[in-house]
């Protein structure tokens, strides 16, 4: 099944509709909430109708009867209310059955309840230390449970502060929770759909002046720019670019769109001794006096990402306001007029919740440093295919193993322009396709002299007697245009060649995005035409590896 | 008269609140002669009288419990149009305060 999350249940053990009232006045959450029953929670979980996700919102008094008689000061053990979470959990696996995706919130407590006061962390018996261990085990049990996430219910509560809570609308209708708190949850949900999917923005373009730094370095000299020292507002400038370096740490790729003497902001990107983020933590730049949102598109291009992957942060509201008009695709946020606040706006940001960080993503950023020296020896050799032979060009192919599983589910659910078909697929279901006996997943690894690219293709095929098919081609766009991709049907080819297949066939499924396959397969990848999106290879002939590359296949996951 | 302003402000901002809550077309217009009574359903009555509780407090520092009516036929008493409400609330207000 499909991670569309078309129909969205709403489990809760309280009053749900104006949860459900707001997912469905918000156009932009894209799903249909569907409402259960409250106060059966377990029913609803038991027998769940069918939808595509479920977003799972109770008190932890209604889950576990221990907590709820601890809420009366009764002695409970806490191995008795563990038991309860592990029952929960149970149901919770129980309606993966039915809803393939799962979003289950923790347990909070209102902030009026002050449980045992100065014991309630050092008491067994305490409110807060025994939701601590609640939390805890939740977490634990659901940790290895694919397509399920815990979303952080205390975020929400702490950010509404005490109107998030309403005594006097439970008492009138049974909601606990004020429209204020339901609205953080509603934009989390939605956060986490839209990261599942693989809407997650990956690249954040940020202005210098008075946003990286305080201050104008065209005007002030680098050497007087307010960053660092013992001043509120160098020290906001300068812990906000420590946000932006654990961001791309996460995978974010950095890069500047700055109106600026190039030559000058360098030199204070390189020399200033306060700086935190330095040459090599910027993918791309452009400092010059153009229009920024020219400048966010070509960097886009250049590092091959999306304008629906982007961000642009800027201090200058007429900077914003010109790029929001301009590129709706780009989330142009509105930003503090304070520095100070400019941490706070950047982590408070929701568009870069992506359901697994992997080792690529934290590579990212040293990733498009590498392309960019790589790009650079390329303008300094004669032709394409000398560029090519220096580049020591390796290509790894093996079958997807549980360790490689999540990155192979992200690239096929984030990749739009080298996807055959653009099937979307949750890390269970891609699992399952993988298990039949007629279907390979390879994923495959580029490295050359400049640096690993890490996983960034997939190749699927399956053959059924003489006719193979190629159901995935996805490749990332950090390594188009090295021949990996004729490297990858080299893979696909062979393999139908030993399973008996005559022919190996790549139907194309055009989406907006994927045109670069359409012309690879049409132009490029040496395959017969049988229409425009019908295309053929004859297995009674190999077909050739680029002699540059030195692929490496692996026939059993190790 | 005392309190007609705050009253009215916080009869707009608990509406604009409520309105999160309704589906387009059902949404509720400031004008005094808006109806409400046998226009919102029961959840749309509470959620706007507890707008309106939450929203005086917060804005005038005035504690007032509107929950009686939930009690009374919609159509014929307080809650038939958005005027009657906010003077309902502006009464309520001063009564509170004197």
């Amino acid at each position: 099944m499909t991670v569309s999350a078309q129909r969205l249940l709403l489990v809760a053990d309280f009053n749900a509709s104006n949860l459900q009232a707001l997912f469905a006045n918000d156009a932009s959450a894209g799903v249909t909430p569907v409402g259960t029953s409250f106060g059966s929670v377990f029913q609803s979980l038991l027998a769940p109708p069918p939808a595509d996700a479920a977003f799972v919102w109770t008190r932890p008094e209604a889950v576990s009867p221990g907590f709820a008689a601890l809420l009366g000061n009764e002695r409970v053990p806490v191995a008795t209310i563990l038991a309860e979470v592990d029952a929960f959990v149970e149901a919770i696996d129980g309606a993966r059955a039915t809803v393939p995706l799962m979003l289950v919130s923790s347990w909070t407590l209102p902030w009026y309840q002050r449980g045992l006061g100065m014991l309630d962390l050092k008491s067994e018996q305490g409110l807060a230390r025994t939701l601590l261990a609640m939390n805890g085990r939740l977490a634990d049990r659901l940790a290895d449970r694919k397509d399920v996430y815990l979303l952080d219910a205390s975020r929400w509560a702490r950010a509404a502060g005490p109107r998030g809570d309403s005594p006097a609308s439970w008492y009138a209708a049974k909601l606990p929770y004020t429209p204020d708190a339901l609205k953080l949850a509603v934009a989390d949900v939605k956060a986490a759909l839209r990261g599942i999917k693989g809407g997650a923005r990956k690249l954040v373009v940020v202005d210098l002046d008075d946003t990286l730094w305080g201050g104008i370095v065209g005007d002030a000299g680098w050497e007087n720019l307010a960053l660092g020292g013992h001043d509120p507002k160098g020290e906001a400038h300068q812990d906000f670019q420590r946000a932006l370096k654990a961001l791309s740490r996460r995978g974010i790729v950095l890069a500047i769109a700055s109106k600026n003497d190039e030559a000058v902001a360098m030199e204070a990107i390189r020399s200033h001794p306060e700086m935190v983020l330095r040459e090599g933590d910027f993918a791309a730049w452009r400092i010059n006096w153009s229009d920024k949102a020219s400048n966010i598109v070509e960097i886009a291009e250049e590092l091959n990402l999306g304008l629906q992957h982007t961000v642009f942060l800027d201090d200058n509201p007429m900077e914003r306001g010109r790029v929001r008009e301009t590129l709706p695709d780009v989330l142009v946020p509105e930003w503090p007029t304070d520095p100070r606040g400019y941490v706070a706006a950047l982590q408070a940001l929701d568009c870069f919740d992506a359901p697994a960080i992997t080792d690529e993503d934290r590579a990212r950023g040293a990733m498009y440093v590498a392309e960019r020296e790589r790009q650079a020896v390329r303008l300094s050799v004669q032709s394409v295919e000398e560029w090519l032979a220096a580049l020591g060009l390796v290509v790894r192919a093996e079958p997807v193993r549980p360790a490689t599983l999540t990155r192979a589910t992200q690239l096929l659910n984030k990749t739009n322009q080298m996807n055959l078909t653009g099937r979307r697929l949750t890390e269970t279901a891609l699992s399952e396709w993988v298990a039949a006996p007629e279907n390979a997943l390879w994923t495959v690894t580029v490295s050359d002299r400049f640096g690993d690219a890490g996983l960034t293709g997939l190749i699927g095929v399956t053959v059924l007697q003489s006719q193979a098919s190629i159901v995935d081609f996805v490749l990332s766009c950090r390594v188009f245009g090295r021949q990996v991709e004729e490297a990858m049907v080299h893979v696909a080819a062979s393999h139908a060649r030993a399973k008996g297949a005559e022919v190996l066939r790549a139907t194309l499924v055009p989406t907006a995005k994927n045109k670069p396959t359409l012309e690879f397969l049409r132009d490029r990848s040496g395959f017969a035409s049988d229409g425009a999106e019908e295309y053929r290879w004859d297995c009674r002939m190999n077909y050739p590896l680029p002699s540059h590359v030195t692929l490496e296949v692996s026939e059993t996951a190790e | 008269m005392p309190y007609t302003e705050p009253a009215l402000r916080a009869m707009h901002k608990a509406i604009a609140e409520l309105n999160d809550l309704l589906p387009a077309p059902e949404r509720l217009s400031t004008a005094g002669d808006t109806v409400l009574g046998g226009r919102l359903d029961s959840l749309g009555v509470v959620n706007l009288l507890l707008a309106l509780e939450r929203i005086v407090e917060e804005n005038e520092g005035v504690t007032v419990s509107l929950m009686d009516l939930l009690e009374v036929d919609p159509t014929t008493s307080a809650l038939a149009t958005v005027e009657r409400l906010t003077a309902l609330v502006r009464d309520r207000m001063q009564a509170a305060r004197s």
